[in-house]
């Protein structure tokens, strides 16, 4: 052989240990790149879910907000009505007393009446005695 | 460059899913919130209605308060009106009183207790003299009329009967006869007696102008001409004795027997005034220096004089007696005291 045919035979093999060399090295970064792909897409996975989280809490919590908010503003006015109802009832049971004593009075002054009718009844008898009087 | 598109939407469609559902937890987020409006407005209408209860309430309240208040004012005056009836009837009284003590004079012996008030005065007329014993029985029961030794057929002075009982004021009964039974003198009262409420015999219905005199169970003077037992228990005695006749009934002056009216005579009179006061009088008589005695006719009029609306003779002459206090004021016609059957008596 000739040399110029060794040297092209020469290129020609390290040309084709070349290309051999990079396959290699293609095969070798084909699982990095998936465990690349697997930590960037759980890195979004979990991203997602603490933004999500975040928001979901966050919703809960207004919601929570606004219903201990409702719920305390309904106890205020329970509270409040409650308070009234109680005051009514002190009301109530003044009103009843003031009725009761007025029943009372009521029953003093029938008794006084006839208390008075009978006093009436002896002055008119003792001033027709008097007008007797020797 | 596709399979890196599609790689791409791998990648995506998480967040694609986590936005979807983001969106809808929106709508579902607002289920999850209480419904308060419903209960908003159920509160509403009950605070609305607890306002009205409250106003009605405040109402009731204020008409209560008002209603209390006149009572308390009408309580008031008619306290005040019954004090002034009261004051009036007293004052009414009180010169009633005055006028009475003021033709009677002033009382030689007095004694007031919680059950009675005696008062006794002089009674001295032309020709004749006497006492008089106004009383006023706060309980009836302190007047009593006594049977001689609380046993019938018996006889005892005024002074005894007193003495018994513990009286202090005593005056001659009712009139009485004496009869034998098995040779022994028997003491018979005249007409009807009544003691503690009950005849001591069987009603006596005898004719004529016999009259009963006592007092009632409130301490009032009964009496008069009573034919039947229903009649005289009609009056509702508690005491009385018998005798003739009829004096003053009602404040008019009875007609008198023509046997009585003239003779001047010793007397016992028991009456009442118009307040209620009793009346006992005792005129001497049969004595020429100290006092003849008097007719019925006279001593009418002297009642009516001094204002004595019911009036009745009891037994009269040698019986008539009055004691006070253990001592026998009037001079009795006899030079002492006569055993009688019956004595009226007032406790102290």
């Amino acid at each position: 052989m000739s040399l110029g045919t060794n040297l092209y035979m020469k290129n020609n093999e390290e040309s084709r240990s070349g290309r051999s060399r990079r396959t290699g090295s293609e095969r070798s970064f084909g699982p990095l790149y998936i465990v690349l792909f697997l930590l960037v897409w759980g890195g979004l996975v979990y991203g997602g879910f603490y933004l999500s989280k975040q928001y979901f809490d966050q919703e809960i919590t207004n919601i929570q907000q606004t219903n201990a908010l409702n719920i305390q503003e309904i106890k205020d006015r329970m509270d409040s009505m409650t308070n009234e109802l109680i005051a009514i009832k002190g009301d109530l049971s003044n009103t009843d007393e003031t009725i009761s004593s007025s029943s009372s009075i009521q029953e003093e002054l029938n008794e006084k009446i006839e208390v008075l009718d009978k006093q009436l009844e002896n002055l008119e008898k003792s001033l027709k005695i008097l007008r007797e009087a020797p | 460059m596709r399979k890196l598109y599609i790689l791409a939407l791998l990648v995506m469609a998480p967040f694609l899913g986590i936005w979807m559902a983001c969106g809808c937890f929106a709508d579902y987020a607002h289920a999850l919130s209480i419904p308060v409006e419903k209960a908003n407005l159920s509160l509403y209408a009950l605070e609305e209605s607890i306002n009205i209860i409250e106003g009605e309430l405040n109402s009731v309240k204020t008409q209560a308060e008002n209603q209390k208040n006149q009572y308390e004012e009408h309580d008031e005056s008619l306290s005040n009106l019954t004090k002034q009836a009261t004051e009036h009837k007293q004052e009414s009284d009180q010169i009633y009183e005055e006028r009475i003590l003021t033709m009677l004079g002033e009382p030689i012996r007095m004694h007031r207790s919680s059950k009675t008030e005696i008062k006794v005065f002089k009674l001295e007329e032309l020709g004749y003299r006497g006492y008089i014993a106004k009383v006023k029985l706060f309980n009836p029961k302190s007047f009593k009329v006594v049977l001689a030794k609380d046993t019938l057929g018996e006889k005892e002075t005024t002074m005894e009967a007193v003495k018994r009982t513990g009286a202090l004021l005593g005056i001659n009964g009712g009139g009485f006869y004496t009869e034998m039974r098995d040779g022994k003198p028997y003491m018979v009262h005249i007409g009807n007696v009544v003691i503690n409420g009950k005849l001591i015999t069987p009603f006596n219905g005898y004719p004529g102008n016999l009259c009963f005199a006592g007092v009632n169970k409130s301490g009032r003077v009964i009496g008069g001409v009573l034919s039947t037992e229903k009649e005289l228990m009609a009056l509702n005695p508690w005491q009385g004795v018998s005798f003739i006749p009829v004096l003053i009934k009602g404040g008019v002056s009875q007609p008198i027997p023509a046997e009585w009216a003239k003779t001047k005579q010793p007397r016992t009179i028991m009456g009442e005034y118009a307040n209620g006061d009793l009346i006992m009088i005792v005129v001497d008589g049969r004595q020429a220096d100290w006092s003849s005695g008097v007719t019925l006719e006279r001593l009418i009029d002297k009642l009516v004089e001094l204002g004595v609306k019911e009036a009745y003779n009891l037994d009269g002459g040698g019986s008539s007696a009055f004691i006070y206090n253990g001592e026998v004021l009037n001079k009795p016609s006899d030079g002492k005291l006569r055993s009688v059957v019956t004595n009226v008596v007032v406790m102290p």
